[in-house]
């Protein structure tokens, strides 16, 4: 036997029992709303660069030309009669439409009975120069239909074992839950703003049971984060990325997070969205959001 | 995305999912949540384009994101890794009862990621050179040295097992 046959086989026996997990569609899916929010962070931070270097250039109009280089004022004349593409991703479609008007552009969608739908793309880009009356084609993506594995839950805050006694003004149950999407033994719900763009949450809270409470802190170094006192457990607090690594509060993409194990077999862990953090003292409010949680049986 | 185009992913998934999680086990010599994470985050790549490719070999396309995820995941581990699989030159390398295939993976795992795939493409999936270049992004030269010197380096090291065991 040479070496290319033992290799494919010990490689085949390594992997024999490796499974794709039957919910991997349902977590893909999952995956691909929270990019398409992600998507909507990114264009804006783009328009608001686009917007940074068109402003100095707008504001000396009246230099004369004549000591400038002529091609530089041509430039010029071009910045002032152009509109920037606003970035209209993770909007609805009708409101993107209009946005789109306002701003005089006009709106390229194909298809009929897309009202519901989402932006996913635009072309051209957000923070893109061009003449007024420029086509925006847009590609939509159907609304997603969130889960309901727990049923109506009323305001939401009673849910997985917990009660949750304090949450910021403002916030609405976001009329969707998921159970075992973190794992066995989990719960998992959002709280939004009613104003929020579909599929976009504040504040997210995940419920780990039984030995599901054990995994509570994967993907949530000591190292780096905050130790605070939630009641009398102690509980770890930081801004985490997608994959777990601590970055300093306010990182766009990363969601500022605690967690802590509420009693035996009962651990839970609440986030802010990226967005939603910056928006009040996410720290103490996360903080008194977890001493609000109470174990309920 | 039409309730047919839904469709079609779903049955895509049922029939290559299982094999792309094997791929990226093999290439990133990650354990098996690390793996799942990264196929799931390359089958949301594809699932975003999937109208426009679902028609145009998606099985190709998806491994290709597969194995380059699993790639640059694997470098950025690296510095963990060979702490992990590295060891002191003078120590026996393995246990003499230690399985072959245990072994084989193991020394699979301490080359370098890009040989590492190029092994797993040609003799796990037995991809012709020609398509693992092409998946890879490389030229088939590279491909044949790679695997050449992926292969030498493994007999090499199982050799030096086998001395130090007797």
């Amino acid at each position: 036997m040479t070496i290319e046959d033992d290799l494919a086989e010990a490689m085949a026996a390594h992997t024999a029992d490796v499974q794709a997990p039957p919910d991997l569609g349902r977590s893909v899916r999952h995956r691909h709303r929270a990019h398409v929010v992600r998507l909507r962070v990114a264009g804006a931070a783009l328009l608001t660069a686009a917007v940074a270097v068109a402003l100095p250039m707008t504001l000396n109009p009246a230099e004369p030309a004549a000591t400038a280089n002529p091609a530089i004022g041509e430039d010029r004349a071009v910045m002032r009669t152009d509109v920037i593409v606003p970035d209209v991703t993770g909007k609805r479609v009708t409101d993107a439409a209009q946005i789109l008007r306002d701003a005089g552009l006009v709106t390229d969608v194909q298809g009929a009975e897309v009202r519901n739908y989402v932006v996913l793309k635009q072309a051209p880009a957000a923070g893109k120069q061009v003449t007024p009356g420029s086509h925006v084609r847009l590609t939509l993506l159907p609304p997603y239909k969130s889960p309901q594995d727990l049923g109506d839950l009323g305001d939401g805050r009673k849910f997985g074992g917990i009660e949750i006694g304090y949450l910021p003004g403002g916030l609405e149950w976001g009329k969707w839950s998921g159970k075992d999407r973190f794992g066995k033994h989990t719960y998992t719900t959002t709280f939004d703003r009613p104003e929020n763009n579909p599929g976009v949450y504040s504040v997210q809270v995940i419920v780990y049971e039984d030995e599901a409470a054990k995994r509570v802190y994967d993907r949530f170094p000591a190292d780096g984060s905050e130790t605070v006192d939630i009641g009398d457990k102690k509980a770890r607090l930081a801004t985490l990325s997608d994959s777990g690594e601590v970055m300093p509060h306010g990182t766009p993409t990363s969601a500022l997070t605690i967690a802590w194990e509420l009693s035996d077999g009962l651990a839970v862990k609440v986030f802010f969205s990226p967005g939603y953090a910056k928006e009040l003292d996410g720290p103490a409010e996360l903080k008194k959001i977890a001493e609000g949680i109470k174990a309920i049986k | 995305m039409t309730d047919d185009d839904e469709a079609a992913f779903d049955e895509f998934l049922a029939a290559r999912s299982t094999s792309l999680m094997r791929t990226a086990i093999l290439v990133c010599g990650a354990t098996r949540h690390d793996a799942e994470d990264l196929v799931q985050h390359a089958l949301e790549k594809i699932y975003r384009h999937w109208p426009r490719i679902r028609r145009d070999n998606p099985e190709a396309y998806a491994r290709k994101v597969v194995v380059n995820a699993a790639i640059s995941r694997a470098r950025r581990r690296k510095i963990v890794q060979e702490i992990t699989f590295a060891r002191p030159p003078d120590t026996a390398a393995d246990a003499p009862d230690l399985d072959l295939r245990d072994t084989l993976i193991r020394e699979l795992r301490r080359l370098p990621p890009k040989m590492r795939a190029v092994l797993v493409l040609r003799y796990w999936e037995d991809q012709s050179e020609w398509n693992t270049a092409a998946l890879l992004g490389c030229s088939v030269g590279t491909v044949k040295s790679q695997a050449a010197r992926g292969l030498a380096r493994i007999r090499e090291n199982m050799t030096v097992a086998k001395e130090v065991a007797r």
